[in-house]
């Protein structure tokens, strides 16, 4: 292993394995470190996706699909069921698989990974980000690079050390838990969601299916919450209630940013990438998806600074501009949206639930919803309508 | 730090999802593959790890 690289990558996730395709493609020599044993583990995800956003970024291969669900099913605090199915359908992800071949295509394009590589620290130069430092089976080395872009998640150090703002305060995080459980008895068809204050106070609790009886059965919280009850007591009690008696194989325990949009994730020499850079939904959490995208910007735009001899936080800025472009209105949007859904009282949300179904299913589209929201729920329409329109 | 306030996190309890770390205000919690710790130097008291943590794992220590 060489002790430099044009762009060396912390982090070996979607948005890390992603950066360093697209920089290796670009011609960029390419180190990309993962602090864990094994790219894709542990699965820190409800691992769900939309069909038609996935498939518009890479080619999707069938080994990475769990099972592809029709539709969704909302869950009110009164039990009030609606299903809807907006015609794309859902695609809950084997992430194993799934972050495992995104590293191998990145391998194949020229990025060398290197796994239980935990990154202690930056190196400096002229205040500049200059590399990395590495602690890896005991042996501590250094990595000169060009341009280091973080991609080490949520807790992310990399843009701390290089001096950005990138602490994600409670009020701007999801704290979750979930459990992969098998044995579920029928095998649930699409996806649910359940809201309310007994299940997940101010925000919302998932089952995912996974195929074959199992699925992904989780939920995340806000600060209020937390301060009541922690997610995994939460989490017990939703399992006793949706799926009791079944097995759990696998207990994890995470975060989710649900920021708005943020400009300041590049540095002299340094860029942040997915969730280091709270570029996930702030109203559903989902991540994978703006971790391709914003991944593929960044390694485009290190690969062409490093061409261009400028890493300047200038130069670097071209890429917060193609993100903002690509998804900043959507994150905002989201922002907005999520802040009067995760408010409304559980007899807010049993109003519209009661509105929804009472909405034929094969009419329930996007646009009928938006409709009999506007009527009966002001204070939701009127977000929605700012949104949108 | 506060004074005579500390926050200890057991590795044992730990699922280290980092959480902890993103809320923390004062980077003092330092994440490895499977280790945590608390940098009591940089600890400034807020005990916003212990309100976040999905698990609630770190525990607030008060010395005499």
């Amino acid at each position: 292993m060489t002790d430099r690289a044009d762009v060396v990558v912390v982090g070996g996730g979607p948005a890390g394995s992603w950066a360093a395709r697209s920089a290796a493609q670009a011609g960029a020599s390419v180190m990309v470190f993962e602090k864990d044993r094994e790219i894709g583990l542990p699965v820190r995800c409800a691992e769900g996706v939309s069909s038609r956003g996935l498939e518009g970024l890479v080619t999707v291969r069938p080994s990475w699909i769990a099972r592809e669900v029709r539709g969704a099913k909302l869950v009110a605090p009164d039990g009030t069921v609606v299903t809807a199915c907006p015609g794309d359908t859902g695609t809950v992800l084997h992430r194993k698989v799934f972050d495992a071949d995104l590293a191998a295509m990145a391998a194949e394009a020229g990025a060398v990974f290197l796994t239980k590589a935990c990154v202690t620290g930056l190196l400096r130069e002229n205040g500049a980000v200059s590399g990395v430092r590495v602690e890896h089976l005991g042996r501590i080395f250094d990595v000169a690079a060009k341009i280091v872009i973080g991609a080490d998640g949520v807790e992310s150090a990399v843009g701390r050390w290089a001096g950005l703002d990138t602490r994600t305060p409670p009020e701007f995080i999801a704290s979750c838990a979930q459990a992969t459980v098998a044995g579920l008895d029928p095998d649930p068809e699409l996806a649910e969601f359940h809201f309310g204050s007994a299940v997940a106070p101010g925000g919302y609790a998932w089952v995912f299916p996974k195929g074959g009886r199992t699925a992904n059965v989780g939920l995340g919280v806000p600060e209020a919450a937390c301060r009541v009850r922690k997610p995994v007591d939460l989490l017990k009690d939703f399992l006793e209630r949706r799926c009791p008696g079944a097995s759990v194989l696998t207990w994890i325990a995470g975060g989710v940013p649900l920021c708005p949009p943020r400009g300041d994730i590049v540095a002299d020499g340094l860029i942040l990438v997915g969730d280091a850079a709270h570029q996930a939904s702030p109203l559903t959490g989902g991540g994978i998806l703006n971790a391709l995208i914003a991944g593929r910007l960044a390694g485009e735009t290190a690969a062409g600074c490093v061409r261009r001899g400028d890493v300047s936080k200038k130069a670097l800025g071209a890429y917060v501009k193609a993100w903002m472009k690509a998804e900043g209105e959507n994150i905002e949007r989201d922002f907005r949206i999520k802040k009067v859904v995760y408010g409304l009282s559980d007899e807010e949300l049993n109003g519209v639930a009661r509105t929804l179904s009472a909405i034929p299913e094969e009419k329930r589209t996007a646009a009928e919803i938006f409709k009999a929201g506007l009527f009966k729920h002001p204070k939701l329409a009127f977000e929605m309508f700012r949104s949108f329109f | 730090m506060k004074q005579n306030v500390r926050y200890r996190i057991s590795a044992a309890a730990c699922d280290f999802c980092g959480v902890c770390v993103a809320v923390c205000p004062a980077g003092a919690i330092e994440l490895k593959e499977s280790s945590v710790r608390v940098l009591d130097e940089l600890c400034v008291g807020c005990g916003d790890c212990a309100v976040m943590c999905p698990l609630g794992v770190p525990v607030r220590e008060e010395a005499e």
